[in-house]
C-alpha cells in the first residue's frame, strides 16, 4: 500500500465540484441529502445526470438520518494521517431511503462483538476543519 | 473466436527489484514475451497495455498500426486480450504485443498519485479513512460472509488453500504452509482481514504475443494457446455502490458472456485463476463464474477441491495471495493459466486443457474474462 500522507499532513476533505455542491452545502447544515429519482423512486448518495431507470428527473432529497450496518472492516493500520483514530470502523450505511454509503460506525466499542449486520443506526456529524462528515451511531432497535 | 496466444513471459524479476524503472519492466516483460514466440518487434504491428504502450513501442523499436490503452486497474490486461482477439479479427492488426510492468514495491518510476479531493472517491471514501485497498475492495467481505452464515475461517481457508499451491513454485513470494489457526494469529490490517489474507506488493511484469493462425510462427502453433471466449464489464465507482455485495454484476456478465462465446459448459473447466488481492475474492470470483452456487465456494476450498489434487484447482501460483501482486496482478494470473495448458506449470494440473481465468480491477469497479485452451 502506497500513500503520501505524513502524520503532519492534514485530514483529507472533501472539495465540492459543481455538481456535488449541494450535498456538502447541506451538510454544512447538519442536512444529508441523496439524489432521487421521481420516476422509479431509487437513490443515491451522489449525482446523477440520468437515473438507471432512464429519467431525468432527479433531485435532491432529505434523508431521514436513520439506516443499518450493512457491512464494515475494523480498520488498525490505517494510512499516517488517521493512525491517532485507529482502529476505526469504516462502514457501508443502508439509509432508510435505500441509498448506501460509505462512513464510519461512531459511538461504539470497535470490537465486532459490537458490530451485528443489520444492526439500525443514526445520524452524527464528525466536524473535519470547515467540513462536517455524516458518520452513524448505533440507534436503540425501533419498537416491533 | 480464433485468436492465440503464442508468446507468454514473466520478468526474470520478482518480488524487490529497485533496479528496474516500470518503463523497464514493461520492456524486459515484452521483449521476454517475444523471445517466447520467436519473434522479432518488427512482426509486431498492435500493442497493448495500462502503462503508456505507445512509450514501451517506441523503447522495442515498434511502430504501432494500433494502440490499446485500456486502464481499469488489475483486470485491463484480460480485457488487452480480448480487444487483441477483435482487432485482429477486424483486420486492425495483425499480430499485439501486450505488456505488463510496475514497481509496486519498490516506487521507480511510477506515476505519483496524489489525492484528487474532487474525484467521487476523494470525496465520498477517502475523508472517512478509506485509502488503501485493503480499506475498501474488503468493505463488502463482511457482508458477503453474513448472508451466507460464514465468518473469517472462510478467509483463512483460502490462505491455506492457496499455500498449498504456492509452496510448491519456487518463485512464489510466500511458501510457507499455514493452518487455519497460524492465519487467524496473524496481525489485523482490516478486521477481518489478517496479513496474510492480502496481496503482497512487489515489483514486476509481463508480456504476451496474441495473434491468429495465420500469423502464428509455425513453430509456435504446437503450443499455442486458444483464446475461446472473452468477457468484460463495469461497476460503479463507490464501492458501497456495488449493486450485490456477493461480488460483481461486472464479473457475472463477463463470465457469462465468455460462456456463451466459448461454447464451454461450466463441467469442461479444468483449471482456474480468480484476481486475489483479498482472501474473500476466490470464493466470490467461483460463484461470478458459476463454477460454485452462491454462497457454497468456502465449502469447495475447506474440502480441499481447490487446493492439489482436488476437483477445481484454483490459483496454482499461490495467487495474488502468495506467488506475486505488483498492483495489478491480472497479467500474472493469464501467465499462469498459459503455464498451465502448456504443460509448463511448477505446479502443474495433470492434463489441464481449459482455463477460466477471471480478473477485477478498481474496487470491483471492472472484470474481466477469458476462457483459455489446448488442442
Amino acid at each position: 500500500m502506497t500513500t503520501t500522507a505524513t502524520a503532519t499532513e492534514p485530514y483529507p476533505v472533501p472539495r465540492p465540484t459543481p455538481e456535488t455542491r449541494p450535498y456538502w452545502d447541506a451538510t454544512a447544515r447538519h442536512e444529508l441529502v441523496h439524489h432521487r429519482c421521481a420516476s422509479c423512486g431509487s437513490g443515491t448518495q451522489h449525482p446523477r445526470a440520468i437515473c438507471g431507470c432512464g429519467s431525468t428527473a432527479l433531485s435532491w432529497a432529505l434523508c431521514s438520518g436513520r439506516g443499518r450496518l450493512h457491512s464494515y472492516v475494523i480498520v488498525h493500520r490505517p494510512e499516517p494521517v488517521f493512525a491517532a483514530e485507529a482502529p476505526f470502523v469504516l462502514a457501508v450505511v443502508e439509509l432508510d431511503e435505500g441509498v448506501r454509503m460509505t462512513t464510519r460506525i461512531v459511538e461504539v466499542d470497535p470490537v465486532p462483538e459490537a458490530l451485528r449486520l443489520d444492526m439500525p443506526v443514526e445520524l452524527r456529524w464528525l466536524e473535519r476543519g470547515s467540513v462536517s462528515l455524516p458518520v452513524f451511531a448505533p440507534s436503540p432497535e425501533p419498537a416491533a | 473466436m480464433s485468436a492465440l496466444i503464442v508468446g507468454a513471459a514473466e520478468t526474470d524479476a520478482l518480488g524487490r527489484n529497485p533496479d528496474q524503472s516500470v518503463l523497464g519492466l514493461n520492456v524486459e516483460g515484452g521483449l521476454r514475451a517475444l523471445a517466447d514466440a520467436g519473434l522479432e518487434p518488427g512482426q509486431i504491428d498492435g500493442v497493448a497495455g495500462a502503462y503508456s504502450p505507445h512509450g514501451v513501442a517506441h523503447a522495442l523499436g515498434i511502430t504501432p498500426r494500433w494502440v490499446d490503452t485500456t486502464n481499469v486497474g488489475g483486470c485491463s490486461f484480460l480485457m488487452h486480450v480480448r480487444h487483441a482477439a477483435a482487432a485482429i479479427a477486424a483486420g486492425h492488426a495483425t499480430r499485439v504485443l501486450i505488456t505488463h510492468g510496475e514497481s509496486g514495491r519498490s516506487r521507480i518510476g511510477t506515476v505519483p498519485r496524489p489525492r484528487d479531493p474532487q474525484s467521487w472517491t476523494g470525496q465520498f471514501e477517502e475523508p472517512y479513512g478509506a485509502k488503501p485497498p485493503y480499506t475498501r475492495f474488503t468493505l463488502p467481505a463482511m457482508r458477503y460472509l453474513h448472508d451466507h452464515g460464514l465468518d473469517e475461517v472462510a478467509l483463512a481457508e483460502v490462505v491455506v488453500a492457496q499455500r498449498r499451491w504456492s509452496a510448491r513454485v519456487p518463485r512464489a513470494g510466500r511458501r510457507d504452509l499455514l493452518s487455519v489457526e497460524e492465519v487467524l494469529a496473524a496481525p489485523s490490517l482490516a478486521w477481518p482481514f489478517r496479513v496474510p489474507m492480502v496481496c503482497m506488493l512487489t515489483d514486476g511484469g509481463g508480456g504476451l504475443v496474441v495473434t491468429s493462425a495465420e500469423h502464428a510462427p509455425a513453430a509456435q502453433r504446437a503450443r499455442a494457446v486458444h483464446v475461446l471466449g472473452t468477457g468484460e464489464g463495469a461497476d460503479p465507482l463507490l464501492v458501497a455502490q456495488v449493486p450485490d455485495p456477493a461480488g460483481s454484476s461486472a464479473a457475472r456478465r463477463a463470465a457469462d458472456d465468455a460462456f456463451a462465446e466459448s461454447g464451454l459448459t461450466r463441467a469442461e473447466v479444468d483449471h482456474v485463476m480468480v484476481y486475489d488481492a483479498f482472501a474473500h475474492l476466490p470464493l466470490i470470483g467461483l460463484e461470478n463464474l458459476g463454477l460454485a452456487p452462491p454462497g457454497k465456494a468456502a465449502e469447495l476450498v475447506g474440502a480441499g477441491e481447490t487446493s492439489p489434487g482436488g476437483s477445481l484447482p484454483l490459483n496454482t501460483n499461490g495467487g495474488g495471495l502468495a506467488y506475486t501482486h505488483t498492483g495489478m496482478y491480472g497479467m500474472f494470473a493469464i501467465q499462469e493459466a498459459v503455464r498451465q495448458l502448456r504443460h509448463e506449470a511448477p505446479a502443474q494440473v495433470p492434463g489441464a486443457r481449459t482455463s477460466a481465468v477471471l480478473g477485477f480491477g478498481g474496487m470491483f469497479t471492472a472484470a474481466a474474462v477469458l476462457l483459455l485452451g489446448r488442442d
